[in-house]
């Protein structure tokens, strides 16, 4: 074995192994992102949909 | 001419309803942000929508839902609509390329709110993508030493839960739904918003934030540490960026990493128990 081999099998030694990426999903819901639902004031939990009148809106999907 | 000066996160909107057939009307929590006339960074008028004209330019987006928004001139049109009023949408607002001059028209001949919602967070979030800040799902609590704490999570995590867990071991809670973080003074405040949830807590003061906690609803009360690339992917999803604009998207995952080199963002998995608090530090 020559000089530059044994270089190259030395640094092929010290080389961090490869690790196949892997793609997590984080959930993302589109119609809270894009501000796209409202629940109307005094109802309780998720009413996802549409708004029913603009002035229920005062307190957005949250 | 009737003038309302707001102030949400250190950004102050002036509204003019000068239209007389148009009667703006300001209730609930958006009250705790008005103040005293000062100088603007955004300029609104308000006038009466007489009749509607289809938009000309190009859709930029459609939520699927309430709005849609247009390209208009060198800025955007946004229309909002509901079905109890008709097929045609009930207020149309455009504003200029920077969302820094806008007009509102509103086909209500009631009285109305005319920065109601989605209008009012839209505007500020195209403000805050451009180099603001980010709006965060979430319920910032300032506790009595006046650090500010933020539990970030989507619809039906535990943010109002949370917000009265504290009760009065907090100093204030300035939104148990919507919060506002932006970097002044080469500092990360937490803002509070007028945007709240079930407690309807909502309040214009802002505290350092000192730490961000992911909800999770748990069996057993525990922070636990998240790789930094995975804490920004989780608070991206409780963020309500213009994906119109990629810039501003961009900007927005830029803030999101800046929060989590600057401040510990961490899993905080609780039983909905007064008892998990004691894990905040």
């Amino acid at each position: 074995m020559n000089e530059d081999e044994m270089e190259n099998k030395k640094e092929a030694g010290s080389r961090k192994r490869y690790e196949k990426p892997v793609v997590t999903r984080f959930p993302l819901r589109a119609e809270e992102a894009v501000l796209g639902f409202c629940k109307s004031q005094g109802s309780h939990g998720q009413t996802q949909g549409q708004c029913t009148v603009p002035s229920a809106c005062s307190s957005p999907g949250s | 001419m009737h003038e309302t000066f707001l102030r949400i996160a250190g950004i102050t909107i002036a509204i003019r309803c000068g239209d007389p057939r148009v009667t703006c009307l300001r209730e609930g929590s958006v009250t705790r942000f008005i103040v005293d006339p000062a100088p603007p960074d955004v300029e609104l008028d308000v006038a009466f929508l007489e009749q509607y004209e289809p938009p000309r330019g190009a859709l930029l987006f459609d939520s699927g839902a309430v709005w849609r928004m247009f390209a208009e001139g060198d800025g955007v049109r946004i229309e909002c609509q509901s079905d109890l009023i008709g097929a045609a949408p009930y207020k149309v607002a455009t504003f200029n390329h920077d969302f820094t001059r806008g007009t509102i028209r509103v086909s209500l001949t009631k009285p109305f709110d005319p920065l109601e919602y989605p209008l009012d967070e839209l505007l500020i979030a195209n403000l805050l993508g451009r180099g603001r800040g980010v709006e965060l799902h979430g319920c910032g609590v300032i506790a009595h030493d006046g650090r500010g704490h933020l539990f970030v999570g989507q619809s039906g995590a535990g943010k109002t839960t949370t917000a009265r867990m504290w009760g009065d071991d907090a100093r204030e809670i300035v939104s148990d739904d919507r919060v506002i973080v932006r970097e002044e003074d080469g500092r990360l405040w937490m803002h509070g918003t007028p945007w709240h949830g079930e407690a309807e807590l909502a309040s214009p003061s802002r505290a350092p934030l000192s730490g961000v906690y992911l909800l999770t609803q748990a069996t057993e009360n525990e922070l636990r540490e998240l790789p930094p690339a995975v804490a920004v992917a989780r608070l991206f999803g409780c963020t309500f960026p213009p994906f119109h604009n990629p810039e501003a998207v961009a900007f927005t995952m830029s803030m999101l990493e800046r929060i989590v080199t600057r401040v510990p963002v961490r899993e905080f998995r609780f039983t909905r128990d007064r008892a998990a608090l004691k894990l905040i530090a």
